[in-house]
């Protein structure tokens, strides 16, 4: 099966400090990749890399084998690229619907002129992305939430709503930054609950990154692990939890395998 | 899903059901505010309350009846508020909802004010080809000065805007004394009363109608904009450059469209005021006019397209309002001298008031006021449930 995102030896420096060094991985058809690693591995970098926010000094990304190199943030967003941040990042000021109808963007184009007279064709499109925007809302179970301003609910639910948005815009790909990070045990649980939904249901490749172990143990099919900006491990989570590598970069001890991660 | 009405939701199911099956459809104007069956229903601007309804007749009797009731001082008033209105919805659009401040608004009142009086003093246009050619060029200028935009943010943008404004100024400087040495006429440049084809504009009574009907729509168009995906997009430029980015938002364009609406109403506002006051002179579009505008969008509530309407009429009304008040209380002989100068220090106390009190304007105060009605004869007013608007 061909893979759907390839990074290929991507190095990105900030100054002289080397952020991610020359890591490729794969993200086939349905997957669901956890990229997991100690604080400062590089994992964000890596995202932000994928996503054109910033730009490789090497190497370069590919999405179902074209290249997204120099491509503007923007046009990677629309070639299928959807990202749902850490701190959720929602448009204050607007409802989650309104947040929602924001990924769908895409297919909302019009002249301005149809957009002031809100009629016709540009009023019909606007009607049909809400109906698909609805269908997210339904698959989240955000019904409640539709129409409250984003600003005022709670931090899961927030949380949630970026993941909605990101899975709105219809992407071929979908990068999650730390979707669990500040979230309740209960909410945890619930978000894991949608995770194994959109993989089941939309067959979505997603690539996750995780910093609650048992999370990605359970619900990942494939582990890369990040140290230093160097790709330490890659493979099953059986595989990745027995390595002593991975163990070396997490606990600190076996000094004999400690210089890998250098 | 085609129906809201159809959410799985087991908390909100039961009580729609019930309402379904005791309730035949109703007509379109009787239906509950709080209950649409089709997402066009969702859509539409007008609620079907009948609180609302009243409030929307009010408005209109209000408006209407106005100009009946008082004399033409405060008809000459309420026409001022009304162009000011019209401008400041341009730079709503680009400070209030986009979030790029811009310093330099008179610029573009006065390359619309310019253009209506060029395009009669050269073409003899009326106002009614030299509004849309004013349009026109404010727009063009508002997308110039929205080029920096791409490079820069914050107080630089600011910087930069004033720095359009600065040259336009210049550039209406030469101009008006070209017009001045050329055709020896005195003091600005005047045009005729604004003839509309059917019918002129010669009364400030006829002139209220007049601009009424322009802020009617203009309000509405901008509205209009603010529910589309572009006024989402504006929202989402000043709330998060990089997740708007990151959803596909190209940002740099959309500050681009941003800076250019809000020349299309500043223009649009400034051939109104050559038209209203018959003549136009550089002099008048100076800093303080633009800060003025900014002061109008920070008091009727940043972001809010009533809250422009509300800001506009406040900053322009109240300096007049304070005048008034002076010279019916008799006041005129101990307080004459210093009337500016009491003008001027209401408006910097409101606006001291607005920043610390009310960052959400004027807009805010009806917002809350209307959420503690909804909830009247409860204490609790319950904000969290309702947007900005």
């Amino acid at each position: 099966m061909t893979a759907t995102l390839e990074v290929d030896s991507i190095r990105i420096e900030f100054g002289g400090v080397v952020a991610v060094n020359d890591v490729s991985f794969e993200l086939r058809q349905g997957e669901l990749v956890a990229l997991i690693g100690p604080n400062g591995a590089g994992k964000t970098a890596m995202l932000n890399a994928i996503s054109g926010i910033y730009r490789p000094r090497s190497g370069e990304v590919r999405l179902n084998g074209a290249s997204l190199r120099g491509v503007a943030t923007h046009k990677i967003a629309v070639a299928g690229v959807g990202r749902a941040f850490q701190h959720a990042e929602l448009f204050a000021g607007m409802t989650v619907l309104e947040n929602l109808m924001v990924g769908r963007h895409r297919q909302l184009g019009g002249n301005l002129l149809s957009m002031v007279a809100f009629h016709g064709p540009y009023l019909r499109r606007e009607i049909e992305q809400r109906a698909v925007v609805e269908e997210v809302i339904d698959f989240f179970e955000l019904e409640r939430y539709r129409k409250r301003p984003v600003e005022n609910l709670p931090f899961g639910v927030q949380k949630l709503v970026g993941v909605a948005r990101a899975v709105c815009m219809d992407p071929q790909v979908l990068l999650l930054d730390e979707p669990s990070s500040g979230l309740t045990r209960q909410e945890k649980e619930d978000f894991a609950r949608f995770m194994l939904r959109i993989h089941h249901d939309r067959g979505l490749p997603m690539l996750w990154v995780e910093h609650d172990m048992q999370m990605v143990m359970d619900l990942a099919n494939r582990l890369i692990v990040l140290d230093h900006g160097v790709k330490i491990a890659d493979g099953t989570p059986e595989a990745v939890a027995a390595d002593p590598a991975v163990r070396a970069a997490y606990l600190g001890i076996s000094p004999d395998t400690a210089g890998v991660s250098d | 899903m085609s129906d809201l009405t159809s959410t799985k939701t087991p908390s909100e199911a039961p009580v729609v059901r019930r309402w379904q099956s005791s309730t035949v459809r109703t007509r379109r104007w009787r239906r509950s505010p709080h209950l649409n069956t089709s997402y066009r229903d969702d859509l539409s601007l007008f609620v079907y309350s009948s609180s609302r309804k009243a409030g929307m007749a009010a408005l209109v009797a209000l408006v209407l009846l106005f100009p009946f009731t008082v004399d033409n001082y405060w008809l000459n008033v309420a026409n001022f508020c009304a162009i000011a209105a019209v401008g400041v919805l341009g730079l709503q659009i680009v400070t209030g909802m986009t979030g790029q401040l811009s310093l330099g608004h008179a610029a573009f009142l006065a390359v619309g004010g310019f253009v209506a009086a060029g395009l009669y003093l050269h073409l003899g246009l009326q106002l009614w080809l030299a509004a849309p050619a004013a349009m026109l060029a404010g727009g063009i200028t508002g997308a110039l000065a929205g080029l920096p935009a791409l490079r820069i943010r914050g107080f630089y943008l600011g910087i930069t805007t004033l720095a359009v404004q600065y040259v336009v100024i210049a550039a209406g400087l030469k101009y008006q004394s070209y017009i001045q040495s050329s055709r020896g006429t005195s003091g600005s440049l005047t045009v005729p009363a604004p003839d509309l084809g059917l019918f002129s504009i010669t009364s400030v009574f006829q002139w209220y109608f007049f601009l009424v009907v322009i802020v009617a729509v203009a309000t509405l168009a901008v509205t209009n904009l603010r529910r589309s995906t572009l006024g989402r997009s504006f929202l989402a430029v000043r709330q998060g450059e990089l997740a708007a980015e990151a959803l596909g938002i190209n940002v740099a364009w959309v500050k681009i469209i941003a800076f250019a609406l809000s020349g299309v109403f500043g223009g649009l506002a400034g051939s109104l005021s050559t038209y209203y006051y018959r003549s136009v002179s550089i002099e008048n579009f100076d800093l303080l006019l633009s800060v003025t505008y900014l002061a109008m969008i920070i008091i009727g509530g940043v972001g809010s397209i009533q809250g422009a309407i509300y800001g506009a009429v406040f900053v322009t009304a109240t300096p007049l309002l304070v005048g008034r008040i002076i010279e019916l209380l008799g006041l005129t002989a101990s307080l004459g001298g210093a009337l500016r100068a009491i003008e001027l220090g209401v408006f910097a106390l409101t606006m001291m008031a607005f920043l610390l009190f009310e960052p959400d304007g004027i807009a805010g105060v009806w917002r809350r006021l209307k959420a503690y009605f909804a909830r009247w004869p409860y204490k609790y007013t319950d904000m969290t449930t309702t947007a900005k608007r």
